[in-house]
């Protein structure tokens, strides 16, 4: 009687314990799942062609173990790429924190305040020097991190 | 001998310091469960061989990435999983659930080709087999890696990506589901198992 135990707490198998001990209709249904796991204990594996491991082998014979992971995920990279993520949101954060005039409501206290959303220049924002600095820092390096994945894939394919 | 004595971490060990042909090592004790366990998502036995096959060298292309964490077993099962989803989803790109209820048609279908003569001839072990192919991939997935693929409850939770509870109320499942199967299939072979 140990099918059970190997997910249930000491308490809950205690008292699954006194139903199987006293009750017949789960003796009965525990009987049935005995049954089903000896049934399934005992099914055969199918079994592949006797040329399975010779043709495995002879594939990789071609190819060679990729480097793990983690050895050519440069820790640098990403902590860059976060930092210039992060600075942005916050760039843009203290940006609209800075436009925002909160409007003094006179009807209702559950207005929707007046962020000022339509008084923001736009054509300020996207024709700044600093927005084209960043816009090309981005391109260059979304370009090199490019350039680097398919060098990757260019020696994993020939190897 | 020896390489039979030497344990799937040492083994890996070996292969990643050169010893390309100890990978057969592996092969060879695992490509009965991971052919078994394709078997599950595909009925077609050449393409089995083929995933299998490819299962094996995918492992061993990302054998460097195996850091021992879990069970040889469970990463290689994940590879198994994930490359039968792939070949499952460009068979039938309009799938978008493996519950779905026209899988379960198509396997009902299936159901019919089975004449009651044959199944008198059936040996107990291919009643089974036969019974947990009738099942969903997912059911007879979990019902393989449980019974036959050795698998722990967490550890079928992480090649299928799910909480171990889930896989308890999945397993739970499927086994219900497979004996509605055997009895109304095979009703006589149960009847003597009880």
């Amino acid at each position: 009687m140990g099918l059970y135990r190997r997910t249930q707490t000491p308490a809950e198998t205690a008292a699954i314990n006194n139903f199987l001990a006293t009750d017949p209709i789960w003796q009965e249904h525990y009987q049935r799942l005995l049954n089903l796991h000896q049934l399934l204990n005992q099914s055969e594996l199918e079994i592949p062609s006797m040329r399975f491991t010779k043709n495995v082998m002879e594939a990789i014979s071609h190819t060679g173990i990729a480097p793990a992971t983690k050895n050519y995920i440069n820790k640098n990279v990403i902590r860059g790429i976060t930092a210039f993520l992060v600075s942005m949101i916050a760039g843009l954060v203290i940006y609209f924190g800075i436009q925002f005039t909160p409007v003094a409501s006179h009807s209702s206290n559950l207005q929707v305040p007046d962020l000022g959303l339509d008084k923001i220049n736009y054509t300020h924002i996207f024709n700044n020097a600093y927005t084209s600095a960043f816009m090309l820092i981005a391109t260059l390096s979304g370009l090199v991190l490019f350039d680097a994945w398919l060098r990757r894939k260019r020696i994993l394919n020939k190897s | 001998m020896l390489q039979a004595s030497l344990t799937d971490t040492e083994v890996i060990a070996r292969v990643l310091q050169g010893e390309q042909t100890l990978f057969a090592v592996l092969v060879e004790k695992y490509q009965q469960y991971v052919f078994t366990l394709v078997l599950r998502f595909t009925d077609n036995r050449e393409d089995a061989e083929e995933i299998s096959q490819d299962v094996f060298i995918k492992a061993y292309r990302g054998l460097a990435d195996f850091r021992g964490e879990a069970k040889f077993s469970t990463w290689l099962y994940t590879i198994v999983r994930t490359s039968c989803l792939t070949f499952l989803r460009k068979q039938q790109p309009n799938i978008t659930s493996l519950d779905n209820e026209r899988t379960h048609v198509q396997l009902e279908n299936h159901e019919s080709n089975f004449k009651a003569d044959t199944i008198e001839t059936k040996s107990r072990h291919a009643m089974v087999n036969e019974a947990i192919r009738l099942l969903s991939p997912d059911d007879s997935q979990i019902i393989t890696l449980f019974y036959k693929g050795e698998q722990t409850l967490e550890e079928i939770g992480r090649i299928m990506g799910l909480d171990p509870n889930t896989v308890k109320v999945k397993l739970h499942r499927a086994r219900r589901r497979l004996k509605d199967k055997l009895e109304k299939h095979y009703s006589e072979e149960v009847q003597n198992l009880r």
